[in-house]
């Protein structure tokens, strides 16, 4: 009896050692980072630590923030041609665009893309911002008499990134054409005459151009995560 | 007097571990191409044709860090949007064309003209130039621990 006395006094003492090396520790699930300053979690009392015998728990946590900002210039110049025809019709499209040699002041050349980023101090700033409401009653101080309205605005500001473009056609070989015709039009036009083929609707559209075109973007995407994981088995 | 017995009825085991993670980068990129395309149905035959030449003396000049190699972006956001100031990237591109430069678009109907039929067509031809600036800034932090309890 008194053997089985001693025993159980022994483990209490044993638990009490187990115990001390960690009573500086904090809370298990509490624990922060701060400065690359782990605080570690606080000791679990001896009931909790048989409860959990056995036990073994994974925990990760993952915390960032990702910022991009992504801008620049586009230039597109060239020849586009379509049609559409339906049956009993006829119709072509061709469109010749030929840049010319003639320099100008701005350009040595026939033609000139000309980009540039930064300004010169080699700054760049971009703002964007937009706001978004409902049921707006008010708006640059005039009242808006409906309440079941919805009310978008966006803004962006941007220096420091710019386009300069210059293009010359030649006059004598740039050509934009395009034709449509039944198919029993007497036009001299791909040599196609016949009798009326159809009394149903007959539509025929061709369309040829040149164009150019520059535009600026600005795309600037924030945002911040957190993630957990925690596995117990 | 008998000994007393001392015995460990159970014991924990934990491991923790940090990191701290910080990218910075930019990227400069310029291309110059032409792309024709063509779609048709029906009676129609499409051409297409892109001739882009390009003058001595077009220069692609970027450049990454102010005299002193310093390069930097700040981000701000807000609720309702987000600011940014960037400093010591610049660029400039410039390209020349030379004469002989043509595009041509083609759409025409076949020589054995099937007229019971829907045409349709569509065809470009065309020169693009693109410059894009990417900065990209990543923060990011992991812990993890574990716990065995025996």
């Amino acid at each position: 009896m008194n053997k089985n006395m001693d025993i159980k006094n022994n483990i209490k003492i044993s638990l009490k050692i187990l115990i001390i090396p960690f009573l500086s520790l904090s809370t298990f699930y509490g624990y922060s980072l701060k400065s690359q300053t782990l605080e570690l979690p606080e000791i679990v009392s001896g009931e909790v630590l048989e409860s959990i015998k056995g036990s073994t728990v994974n925990t990760q946590k993952s915390t960032g923030t990702t910022s991009s900002l992504t801008f620049g210039s586009s230039t597109r110049f060239g020849t586009s041609a379509s049609v559409n025809a339906t049956s009993a019709t006829k119709s072509s499209s061709e469109s010749i665009f030929k840049v010319g040699n003639s320099p100008t002041n701005e350009c040595p050349s026939g033609g000139c893309i000309n980009s540039n980023i930064g300004d010169i101090n080699g700054n760049i700033t971009a703002k964007v911002s937009s706001i978004k409401a409902n049921n707006l009653e008010n708006f640059n101080d005039t009242l808006v008499n409906s309440s079941a309205n919805k009310y978008t605005n966006a803004n962006a500001e941007i220096t420091g990134v710019g386009a300069n473009n210059s293009i010359t056609l030649d006059g004598n070989e740039t050509i934009f054409k395009a034709r449509a015709a039944t198919v029993h039009s007497n036009a001299d036009f791909d040599s196609i005459s016949s009798q009326v083929l159809s009394s149903d609707a007959q539509t025929s559209s061709a369309s040829s151009s040149g164009f150019t075109s520059t535009n600026t973007n600005v795309d600037i995407n924030v945002s911040d995560y957190v993630t957990t994981f925690q596995q117990a088995f | 007097m008998s000994n007393p017995i001392y015995s460990q009825i159970a014991g924990i085991e934990r491991r923790f571990g940090t990191s701290n993670t910080n990218t910075f980068s930019y990227q400069i990129e310029s291309t110059i191409g032409t792309r024709t395309s063509a779609t048709v149905s029906g009676n129609i035959l499409a051409e297409t044709d892109a001739i882009l030449n390009l003058k001595t003396g077009s220069k692609i000049s970027n450049k990454i860090g102010d005299e002193n190699g310093n390069a930097s972006a700040v981000f701000i956001a807000t609720p309702n949007g987000a600011n940014v100031d960037l400093s010591g990237i610049t660029g400039e591109n410039l390209f020349m064309i030379e004469d002989g430069t043509q595009f041509k678009s083609s759409l025409r109907m076949k020589e054995n003209f099937n007229d019971n039929v829907q045409s349709i067509g569509e065809a470009s031809s065309f020169a693009v130039q693109n410059t894009r600036v990417t900065v990209q800034k990543t923060n990011s932090s992991l812990i993890n621990s574990f716990q065995q309890a025996f």
